[in-house]
């Protein structure tokens, strides 16, 4: 599904060039649950721009879904996120003033089709907030609000779902229900990239791939990194 | 993205904040108002003097006074050079087959009148009955003087309202005698009020008698104030006031490249005195009202410019979820656009309101224009798309990235 080889991305500030990624190379194959950790500065949130395509990277080749989306311009890029990437935010990002539904419906007005409100209540049915479609935001909790996002993301039905720190913003009940939709998400198949710096919600995952300046440091299974964790260091 | 779906988009971000939203389109809203009002109130005044001439017959008439050069207004016989006579009327009538009525007119300003022991002096009009076919003096009680009475030098008068009231105060003037220059005159008729004249004196306040009365009896000279000359056709106005122009050159004997020593007015030229001056008001607070349409633009692109910046996180995350660069800057013009649209509909609402309440209050004609109005709008829309594109255009310049952190 993801076939990232040797993608670069260097970002100038001031006279020093930075490199945020050195050629690093990542696959994630369909259906796949795969969370990316590192600390800070690792290049994470880099990483998961170019996957995403909200960003172009400045070497490399990135083939999303079978198509290269490496060279794309910036409208190439805006059809390939409405069609193939669901985003999910660590502050959920949803409009305030709109209502769930209304929020639901916000990728589907960017695509010519029909049947939106349809959609966009069949999302939010999905995520258990079938009777908080007119709600606002406000009126809806921590927990509640990001699974109108992940309804969002889920309603254009994309090939890759992607999770930015989708629990940094919420207390432990409300990410256990929010992991927890991540894990049927999977078992229905969905091929999700999360990227977190919380080993206990990496452990969701199938496959934890770890960043360190750059590039991959190493890979594990979840139980590894638990151990590791636990242990205080690399296996 | 659907047209539709944008158009929706827009009114909501307009709607999400409402206070914002009113400031914006205030400005336009004055301008518009403002608009809405002087060319309502310029029109009103335009049609009423329009209707006024029409009233008189003005437009299929020529008027000739006598003097070249700089015309003076309605002259006294006492104070116009004496070239126009009846004969100059007759040939006219004669030798020109698109003429229908030659009315001869002589006024004389100052006459004293007396009643009883009442007295006023007035201006008074020596006029032939063709007159009243051509520019026709409404009647209140009485009624005119026909023919025989033209033919026969009666001493009969028509009296103005206002003159009505200083000579006789709330009693009926009808059958009575006055006296001009203690001369006796029967009281025939008394005219309805008629207003101010298109160009501003009272025609309330005279007395009208045959003008062969006048001439003989009262003036006492036999060249004319006016000559009042219906042409057939209104369209052929023109084209009979030349014809007019030649015959009395002719008869006057002027040679080829002197001045006339007579003037012709035509209705149209009056109406372009009137109106040019009215004009040029209304060009001057036109660009008072586009000014303020200028200013209220560029309060709608700085307050764009700040929800532009307010809003980072939202076209990012509009961005992420796929829209187009192309899509923010619609939205944000097109919001823009709507906003002074909305200001301007609403400006001309006040304003035909303003116009319809100044016109009640204060007397002014005011008419509505719709053209003018829907331009108005269009307008105001216009202003909002232009302004609104620089900040639409920074919108849709953020980068996902930097827009979604905020």
């Amino acid at each position: 599904m993801i076939k990232m080889d040797a993608i670069q991305k260097t970002y100038r500030t001031g006279s020093v060039d930075v490199a945020a990624l050195r050629a690093i190379s990542v696959h994630v194959r369909k259906g796949e649950f795969v969370a990316i950790m590192g600390p800070s500065g690792c290049g994470k949130s880099t990483l998961m721009n170019l996957m995403g395509c909200l960003d172009t990277p400045d070497g490399g080749s990135y083939l999303l879904d079978g198509q290269e989306v490496a060279g794309l311009d910036d409208d190439g890029l805006s059809a390939i996120r409405n069609r193939k990437i669901g985003f999910v935010f660590q502050s959920f990002n949803l409009l305030p003033r709109a209502t769930a539904l209304e929020n639901v419906e916000l990728p589907l007005i960017y695509r010519d089709e029909g049947g939106i409100k349809a959609k966009a209540a069949a999302a939010l049915a999905s995520v258990g907030l079938a009777d908080r479609t007119h709600h606002k935001p406000t009126e809806l909790s921590g927990g509640q609000q990001q699974r109108v996002a992940i309804a969002r993301a889920l309603v254009t039905d994309p090939a890759i779902l992607m999770a930015d720190e989708p629990t940094g913003n919420l207390d432990t009940k409300a990410s256990e229900e929010v992991m927890a939709l991540f894990r049927e998400l999977h078992r229905q198949g969905r091929t999700i990239v999360l990227v977190t710096h919380e080993l206990d919600i990496a452990r969701n995952a199938e496959r934890v791939i770890h960043l360190k300046d750059g590039e991959v440091a190493w890979e594990s299974r979840p139980e590894d990194v638990v151990a590791a964790g636990a242990a205080g260091g690399r296996p | 993205m659907k047209i539709v779906t944008t158009v929706r988009v827009s009114l909501k971000g307009l709607l999400a904040n409402k206070l914002r939203t009113f400031f914006m389109m205030l400005g336009v809203l004055i301008g518009i108002a403002a608009l809405t009002v002087i060319v309502s109130v310029g029109q009103g005044a335009k049609q009423q003097v329009v209707q006024r001439m029409e009233k008189m017959g003005a437009f299929s008439a020529v008027m000739v006074v006598p003097g070249g050069g700089v015309t003076r207004g309605m002259g006294g016989v006492d104070t116009t050079p004496p070239t126009l006579t009846s004969d100059d009327a007759q040939a006219i009538k004669a030798e020109l087959p698109d003429v229908s009525e030659v009315a001869m007119v002589q006024i004389k300003r100052d006459v004293p009148v007396k009643f009883g022991g009442q007295s006023t002096a007035t201006v008074v009009w020596g006029v032939t009955p063709s007159h009243q076919k051509i520019r026709p003096m409404p009647i209140a009680r009485g009624e005119f003087f026909g023919p025989e009475e033209q033919s026969a030098a009666a001493r009969v008068a028509i009296l103005g309202p206002d003159t009505a009231t200083a000579l006789f105060g709330n009693a009926d003037p009808l059958e009575e005698t006055i006296r001009l220059d203690n001369a006796p005159f029967k009281v025939i008729g008394v005219m309805k009020r008629q207003g101010a004249s298109p160009g501003g004196g009272n025609l309330d306040d005279r007395i009208v008698i045959p003008q062969a009365t006048a001439a003989r009896r009262l003036f006492n000279v036999t060249h004319l104030s006016q000559l009042v000359v219906e042409i057939k056709g209104r369209d052929q106005v023109a084209a009979g006031a030349e014809r007019v122009k030649q015959v009395l050159r002719e008869r006057h004997h002027i040679a080829p490249g002197m001045p006339d020593d007579f003037s012709i007015r035509i209705a149209e030229q009056m109406l372009g005195v009137i109106t040019g001056t009215s004009q040029t008001l209304t060009i001057f607070l036109g660009i008072v009202a586009a000014l303020s349409l200028l200013v209220g633009g560029f309060i709608v692109m700085n307050i764009m410019l700040i929800s532009v910046s307010e809003r980072t996180k939202e076209i990012g995350l509009r961005r992420a979820v796929g829209a187009r660069r192309r899509d923010i800057l619609i939205q944000f013009v097109l919001e823009a656009g709507a906003v002074t649209a909305l200001g301007g509909l609403i400006g001309v609402v006040l304003g035909v309101s303003g116009a319809l309440v100044a016109s009640r209050l204060m007397g002014w004609p005011a008419a509505v224009s719709w053209p003018a109005i829907l331009g108005a709008v269009v307008f105001a829309g216009l202003v909002g798309l232009v302004f609104g594109v620089q900040p639409a255009r920074k919108a849709a310049a953020l980068h996902p990235v930097q827009a979604l952190r905020g």
